[in-house]
């Protein structure tokens, strides 16, 4: 349109003869020239370096972090525009893969000659899995919005890509299910062979100062004629099992593949919740070959919702071998699967949960802004 | 980057509309109207909470568009010349509308458009020297807010950013003034370029095909009326706009201007006077029309030994037909090609086909001898055959002692009759801008001459009955520019009288006093402030709205002609021959190319200057006391760090550059651990020397040299197929 613009200004001015036209149409053509100028000039001074996150969750703000560097030293940079770039892949390629999340973009305001910014996009994930940085495209129409140029930084061709895990979406699962779910299985919890605050008698050992007035054991004290406390077993953690059960075959986005997600969404929320109860967490996806033991502990737990990120469902072995582990240590089970039909051969006194019908394990009304569970 | 010069967006978004919306009203001489825009601009501003809401409902203001979008239909079907100020009003009337929407970013581009529009559309209307300086001040404003819009906008997208220095954070003060400079730098490289296009583009380029150009008026368009209607009543206007420019030379070239002296510019001489309406009218005369070149000096009538007096005259906004020059001209030129149309009668001088801004000049001779006897039938005067006023001046004439027969054309006491009828109506009369309607059946000249008494230039000129000549009275003379200003309230009528055998003379019989009295100029301070506008004003009217194909000519030293008509090129190029054309094409493809190679050529000679001086320059050193770089003789002794890298890149275990050397060493120990042992050790004496800084011994480089050796046997143990 600005060259259209241009164009019947030229032709006005040589129509009318008129030299305030010809004046407009120098200043028009000055315009074109001095916006392609000073644009080009503001790219090809950046830097860019990216910060990329780690670790992100579906439905969770993820923060994608930009330093900017102007190595001008007369010509400040504004209104520039970044965006992440995928990397090009065939057709063939990208058939039935559906984004993590949506392009991050970012935009800076101004830097300053030979100053740095930090400028964040903040994107939210909308499906799990691993997300590679390749590009950052800087753009900028700047200063007239004549034309716009950019310019793509790409990484090292030699340099590790960085690379974002998207764990499943964590859903707030009901406060007490992990323990009706032990509890039922009545396997889960067990005194461990220590002196700790548990209910079960440990020992009787004899009375020091400093001990508690509570724990006197009154009627040993008076067989034998000397004071003595009680001692109780320490609780042995909670043992839980999450097991995986998804539905086979089901194209990207179909509805099939919607269940699935919506199971490892449960599982990886039963798993985060069990693990702040502060039970021993394992992971079992009998249909994808996962079998991690339970162990506790914050890592342990991001480790098996790393898993869970990185599942990859078109991999499933339906093959008849395909079972629950056994364990020697009792746990109790919870067996997460898509389908509203439970999967056979699981675990004697195992709880079921079905993502088709969550409502035993999470309130569905609260979550109608959920990319997982809308 | 500062909240409050982002946030100061809208302010300067409602500066350039209002600057530009005034700027069209101004050339278009309607401020009045233009001021009422600005101040519903400024209540909507006012109006605007914040940026989620409009002050109007959107069906309310889609409305008044289409409402003020009907209107500008019908105008322009009312008036088509009219077509580019009822768009330009419309886009006016637009952006006070899109001011009581929601302040979007798309409204506010939409807004900086239709305000780029509107002052395009005020230089069409308009060449003024207000307009000029209301553009002067809109281009860096605009330029401003575009500027700020990038990033006002870019802030309310949706990569809308948290945005904060990993470094301290630079002062708003500074974000501001590196805003500041782009403006500025910007703007002066756009006007000297847009100087640049102004004096280089030729003028008449094209016109023998796009249209019969012509320049734009400055101002007002000229109010001369060929016509005297006499009997109105009312007070004449004082219409103070510059109307036209004139400069007086004698035959020396000195400019014989002055305060105290008046010229007379004669535009038509009127001959038919209808008592029944009490018009003076021009009848229709033979015309001959001639086309004149650029500058070309054409000679209108016979040229005596008079002295000559030189004017050269600029109308400002031709509308109607006739040129104004002092009676009797005898020679004339233009400033462009032309085509002036001559009465040999009376030598009226017109101009039918171009308007606007218009400049000549004519050689008058005012005291001249008949050049030759007339034909009576040529040009007659009105006479008044009976009446009152046939009996008054037989009065007048008896007392001063003249007989004289109305039915001959001549008397030898013409000349002194005509001084006496003068010079009576001089004296016994007043000047007065009142007009006095007659009553029935009453003559206005008859009213002026027995009961009023009293009159302005017309009636004092109808009295006399002779041949009304209408134009204009030159009295203000600027002494900073050393010409007259003639404005529309100048307008005069005199007479011209036949004084002897072919011999015509200009008389003026209304008192000079009252005529000064009337035109005029502020005195004193005022008087002084206006002296020097009207100075620029003609300087902006002369080199910049006046700036044409001669003047360009002259400051290029280019001699000026037809080269430039569109259409003759073409004929000349068609009517070439094949060889004459082909050698044309490849010599002007030849000289295109030449001038390529040296433009390109001068950007990488000024590229690779730049270059070599950055690479002249000290470079800073961060956070070390000396020189980063080591001694070269230990530099020397580092070939085999070199040679090692070569050999594990043959081997397929190449050092990433992003991986240092004894990581890498430590990371292959996987593939193979011979070769990872022997770079540990090249690594580890590579590091003792390039960062320790320090010469390694002859048993340190015989370590080296085995390990480069143990590589180089691992290589070739290694099959090709494994690498």
């Amino acid at each position: 349109m600005y060259i259209v613009v241009v164009l019947l200004l030229g032709l006005g001015s040589i129509n009318s003869q008129n030299n305030m036209l010809f004046f407009a149409f120098g200043l028009a053509l000055a315009g074109a020239l001095v916006s392609g100028i000073i644009s080009g000039g503001i790219l090809m001074n950046l830097q860019l370096e990216r910060l990329p996150p780690r670790v992100g969750s579906v439905g969770a703000p993820l923060h994608v972090g930009y330093i900017v560097r102007n190595r001008s030293r007369w010509l400040p940079a504004f209104a520039v525009g970044l965006q992440e770039v995928p990397r090009r892949r065939r057709r063939a390629e990208r058939a039935g893969e559906l984004a993590v999340m949506p392009v991050p973009r970012a935009f800076v305001a101004g830097v300053g000659t030979g100053a740095e910014t930090r400028v964040e996009s903040i994107v939210v994930p909308v499906r799990r899995g691993l997300h590679t940085f390749h590009a950052i495209r800087a753009s900028t129409s700047f200063p007239l919005g004549i034309t716009r140029k950019s310019v793509t930084f790409v990484g090292e061709t030699d340099a590790p890509a960085a690379r974002c895990v998207i764990r499943p979406e964590i859903v707030p699962i009901t406060s007490d299910f992990i323990r009706r779910a032990v509890s039922a299985a009545s396997e889960g919890e067990r005194s461990s062979p220590a002196v700790g605050m548990g209910d079960e008698f440990f020992s009787i050992r004899e009375y020091v100062p400093g001990d508690n007035a509570r724990q006197i054991a009154w009627r040993p004290s008076a067989r034998s004629g000397t004071l003595l406390v009680r001692e109780n077993a320490a609780r042995s953690p909670m043992r839980v099992w999450v097991a995986l059960v998804p539905t086979p075959g089901g194209a990207p986005g179909g509805e099939i593949d919607r269940m699935n997600e919506r199971a490892i969404s449960l599982a990886a929320s039963i798993i985060a919740r069990a693990s702040e109860d502060g039970a021993e967490v394992g992971l079992a996806a009998p249909l994808c070959g996962i079998a991690v033991n339970p162990r506790g502990g914050v890592r342990h737990a991001e480790r098996l919702l790393d898993m869970l990120a990185a599942l990859d469902l078109s991999k499933m072995d339906v093959s008849e071998g395909a079972g629950f582990p056994h364990t020697a240590r009792s746990a109790a089970w919870i067996v997460v699967h898509a389908g509203e039909r439970r999967p056979p051969r699981a675990p004697a006194r195992a709880v079921f949960v079905s993502a088709a019908r969550p409502e035993s394990v999470l309130n569905l009304s609260n979550l109608g802004g959920s990319p997982t569970w809308r | 980057m500062a909240l409050s010069l982002v946030n100061s967006f809208p302010r300067w978004l409602s500066l350039t509309c209002a600057l530009g919306v005034l700027a069209f009203f101004v050339a278009d001489e309607n401020a009045l109207v233009g001021a009422l825009a600005i101040l519903l601009v400024v209540v909507a501003r006012a109006l605007t909470k914040d940026e989620a809401h409009g002050v109007l409902p959107q069906w309310l203001l889609n409305l008044l568009v289409l409402a003020a979008a009907a209107w500008t239909a019908m105008a322009a079907v009312d008036q088509p010349e009219n077509f580019v100020e009822a768009l330009a009003t419309l886009c006016a009337w637009v952006q006070v509308v899109k001011f009581y929407e929601r302040p979007t970013p798309r409204n506010h581009a939409q807004l900086l458009t239709l305000s780029v529009f509107t002052v395009i559309a005020a230089l069409l209307t308009s060449n003024s020297l207000p307009v000029g300086l209301m553009t002067v001040i809109y281009v860096p404003v605009a330029m401003w807010t575009i500027l700020l819009f990038q990033i006002h906008a870019g802030l309310r997208g949706p990569a809308a950013p948290r945005q904060f220095p990993a470094a301290p954070a630079p002062p708003g003060a500074e974000a501001a003034k590196g805003l500041r400079r782009v403006t500025l730098g910007a703007s002066v490289v756009m006007a000297l370029m847009g100087v640049v296009v102004y004096l280089v583009i030729p003028r008449g380029l094209g016109s023998d095909l796009i249209n019969d150009w012509s320049s734009p008026g400055v101002g007002t368009a000229i109010g001369f009326n060929e016509q005297v209607v006499l009997g109105r009543s009312g007070e004449l206007e004082d219409n103070d706009t510059a109307v036209l420019d004139l400069a007086v030379f004698d035959e020396a070239g000195r400019n014989i201007g002055a305060a105290s002296r008046a010229f007379l510019l004669r535009g038509a001489a009127l001959d038919d006077y209808d008592a029944s309406i009490g018009v003076w009218r021009r009848t229709q005369a033979n015309s001959q029309s001639r086309p004149l070149g650029t500058n070309t000096m054409d000679r209108l009538a016979d040229i005596t030994r008079a002295p000559e007096m030189e004017q050269r005259i600029t109308i400002r906004n031709k509308t109607n037909n006739y040129l104004f020059a002092m009676f009797r001209p005898v020679r004339i030129s233009f400033d462009r090609d032309t085509d002036l149309v001559v009465a040999p009668r009376d030598l009226t001088l017109m101009m039918p086909r171009r308007g606007g801004r218009v400049s000549y000049t004519v050689f008058s001779q005012v005291d001249y001898t008949a050049p030759r006897p007339v034909v009576v039938s040529e040009r007659q005067p009105a006479i008044f055959q009976e009446g009152a006023i046939r009996d008054l001046a037989v009065e007048l004439m008896s007392e001063a002692g003249f007989e004289r027969d109305p039915a001959v054309w001549h008397d030898p006491n013409d000349r002194l009759i005509a001084n006496l009828f003068e010079r009576w109506l001089r004296t016994n009369f007043q000047y007065s801008t009142v007009m006095t309607a007659p009553t029935e059946n009453e003559d206005p000249i008859e009213m002026f001459l027995f009961r009023t008494r009293e009159g302005h230039c017309e009636y004092f000129a109808s009295a006399m009955a002779a041949l009304v000549a209408v134009g204009y009275r030159a009295s203000e003379f600027n002494e900073i520019a050393g010409h007259y200003i003639v404005r529309q309230s100048h307008a005069h009528s005199w007479v011209e009288a036949h004084v002897a055998d072919g011999l015509w003379d200009t008389f003026d019989p209304s008192p000079p006093d009252g005529v000064n009295q009337v035109a005029a100029a502020p005195s004193g301070l005022a008087g002084r402030v206006r002296e020097i506008y009207d100075a620029i004003d003609h300087a902006w009217v002369t080199w910049v709205v006046g700036f044409d194909e001669s003047t360009r000519s002259r400051l290029f030293g280019v001699p000026q002609g037809n080269q430039y008509r569109l259409m003759d090129n073409v004929g000349r190029f068609m009517s070439m021959g094949s060889g004459a054309l082909l050698s044309r094409i490849v010599r002007s493809l030849a000289f295109g190319v030449l001038v390529f190679c040296v433009v390109a050529a001068a950007g990488f000679a000024l590229r690779a200057g730049a270059r070599w001086l950055r690479s002249r320059k000290p470079r800073a050193h961060r956070g070390v006391g000396e020189s980063d770089e080591p001694d070269p003789a230990i530099l020397a002794q580092l070939g085999f760090y070199k040679r090692s890298l070569a050999r594990l890149r043959r081997m397929g275990l190449g050092k990433p550059r992003w991986r240092p050397p004894l990581a890498h060493a430590m990371g292959i120990a996987a593939k193979s651990e011979g070769a990872s042992d022997a770079m540990r050790t090249l690594s580890e004496l590579y590091y003792a020397a390039r960062f320790g800084r320090r010469a390694l011994t002859s048993e340190e480089l015989s370590h080296a040299e085995a390990a480069l050796r143990r590589l180089e046997e691992i290589e070739a143990a290694t099959p090709q197929g494994a690498r």
